[in-house]
């Protein structure tokens, strides 16, 4: 994405010349890309300062199967509220300054995914990991309170019967995407769907607005507060016990039979220990579908970029043995394989962005 | 041949991570590289064990899908009973032709798949159960054969 064709497509959408004076990409981005634009509009002299951001399809589609369509629409619904997300302001299906790929744009929040030095062994950085925690722990908490019918979530998800029916409903619902989207037969994968099958949940802890992907690497957090909930393309409604599970190493940052108390605490409601294990296994499965279904862009030759051949097939492979290992496990034994598994890539970084 | 495909697959990619990713700034790039290293190296892998592998799996698998198809066959389940026979009837592959073996090993897993996917309708009729068991055993020796070429090369961070 170049600076003149940015400059043009938001000077036609905003009614005014403006002059970008930063355009970078946030790093990794490696299913959709995200550019943090900022630029001034106006006459010289008196222009305003303004940051925008803007999310797009990579050009060999995402690694989730959801439309980006769908994921403005969780923004544009959860600006209504007081969630904190970034305030959207409009989806593009097929511009020209993507060459036809969808995108949408928000307002650019302050701060940074990173968290620099929250891995560090020192006294204080485990003290600000807990801060961290709690302070995640509670956002998640109060997203699951909210009351997604009024906010009118129904209207474009899929709402499960009961909360006994959302276990079931999530499994064969991914079920059905993965048989789509797949790029080979893994019969053992398919042997592992049988083992969530007889594992399921009796029933979710509530029938919440769940985020998706969520934790560092994730949000926007300035001063260690967690400003905005950003990437909402998984979001769903279902067993909040899925977002602990799909928090990536956030009960790892401190005690977590205390966090989720704490948690609980917030909430109003208690959270199912084999639930939390259990979409904790699943986490592994979801991740998996989704690497794959990145993966076709670079076999059908649309995407031939090698970040796709590492995640969709290598990546795949070492989710196909995980999945290969937790049968005949019990829950709790799965779950602590997956979490041993699968270590968090952005919390050691040492800089943002980096 | 000296050096071997081996060699020369690991040296490129040693060369890379010595010489070339220390000097590359743009962390694109360098991401790039990473995923480039960690395929030279699947492939330095790949190269020496894909051969033997598949030439291994397709003679288990047509093992377990034999002995499934006569199972299958003795329940009445004739639909998935015909579906492992087609596939048996498959000539054999000369297995240095790795193409041609991977073909035929993709077409036997996707039968593989069809069987275990139909667990809960066997169930009730495989008494004592046998098919299921026996497909999962294969796969994890599949898992276990396979494991020196993917682990632990794909286990390095991702970017």
């Amino acid at each position: 994405m170049d600076r003149v064709r940015v400059e043009r497509y938001l000077s036609g959408r905003l009614g005014e010349g403006v002059r970008i004076t930063s355009l970078s990409q946030a790093f990794p981005g490696l299913s959709r890309e995200t550019w943090l634009v900022r630029f001034e509009r106006g006459r010289a002299g008196a222009a305003v300062e303004q940051g925008l951001v803007i999310r797009a399809d990579s050009p060999g589609g995402p690694f989730p199967p959801v439309p980006l369509e769908y994921e403005y629409r969780v923004y544009v619904h959860l600006a209504r509220t007081d969630i904190p997300v970034a305030r959207p302001l409009w989806f593009d299906a097929a511009p020209e300054l993507t060459d036809g790929r969808a995108l949408f744009v928000r307002d650019l929040v302050e701060g940074s995914t990173l968290l620099p030095g929250l891995g560090d062994d020192t006294a204080a950085a485990a003290e600000r990991r807990r801060r961290v925690a709690i302070e995640h722990i509670e956002n998640l908490a109060r997203l699951h309170r909210l009351d997604w019918s009024a906010a009118g979530f129904g209207s474009f998800m899929e709402v499960p019967a009961s909360a006994e029916d959302a276990p079931r409903r999530e499994l064969m619902r991914w079920w059905r995407v993965w048989e789509r989207v797949r790029t080979a037969p893994l019969p053992i994968v398919t042997e592992a769907l049988h083992w969530f099958a007889d594992h399921l949940p009796k029933r979710a802890a509530a029938l919440s607005l769940c985020k998706g992907q969520n934790g560092i690497g994730e949000e926007i957090w300035r001063d260690d507060r967690l400003v905005a909930l950003c990437d909402w393309e998984l979001a769903n409604l279902g067993d909040p016990c899925q977002d602990l599970a799909l928090s990536q190493g956030m009960l790892k940052l401190w005690d977590r039979a205390r966090l989720v108390a704490h948690y609980e605490g917030v909430a109003g409601f208690s959270l199912p220990p084999d639930n939390i294990d259990y979409y904790i296994v699943w986490n592994a499965f979801k991740s998996m579908l989704s690497l794959s279904n990145g993966l076709n862009s670079f076999l059908d030759g649309r995407y031939r970029h090698l970040a796709r051949a590492t995640l969709g097939y290598g990546k795949v492979k070492v989710y196909e043995h995980l999945l290969g290992a937790i049968i005949g496990l019990d829950l709790h034994g799965a779950a602590n394989l997956v979490m041993l598994g699968q270590p968090n890539p952005y919390h050691n970084k040492k800089v943002a962005g980096g | 041949m000296r050096p071997t495909s081996t060699e020369l697959l690991e040296s490129i990619a040693q060369a890379l991570e010595d010489q070339v990713l220390p000097v590359v700034q743009d962390k694109w790039g360098a991401s790039t590289l990473r995923s480039a290293m960690q395929l030279l190296r699947h492939l330095a892998l790949r190269v020496a064990l894909e051969p033997r592998f598949l030439a291994a799996d397709n003679d288990d698998v047509r093992r377990v899908l034999t002995l499934a198809h006569e199972r299958l066959a003795q329940l009445g389940e004739s639909d998935l009973a015909a579906t492992a026979a087609a596939v048996l009837t498959s000539p054999p592959v000369d297995p240095l032709d790795v193409v041609a073996a991977d073909a035929l090993n993709e077409t036997y897993l996707r039968v593989i798949d069809t069987i275990v996917a139909a667990r809960d309708r066997l169930r009730p009729l495989d008494a004592p159960p046998t098919i299921h068991q026996l497909l999962v055993d294969y796969l994890q020796r599949r898992l276990g054969r396979e494991r020196g070429m993917f682990l632990p090369v794909f286990l390095s961070p991702p970017f």
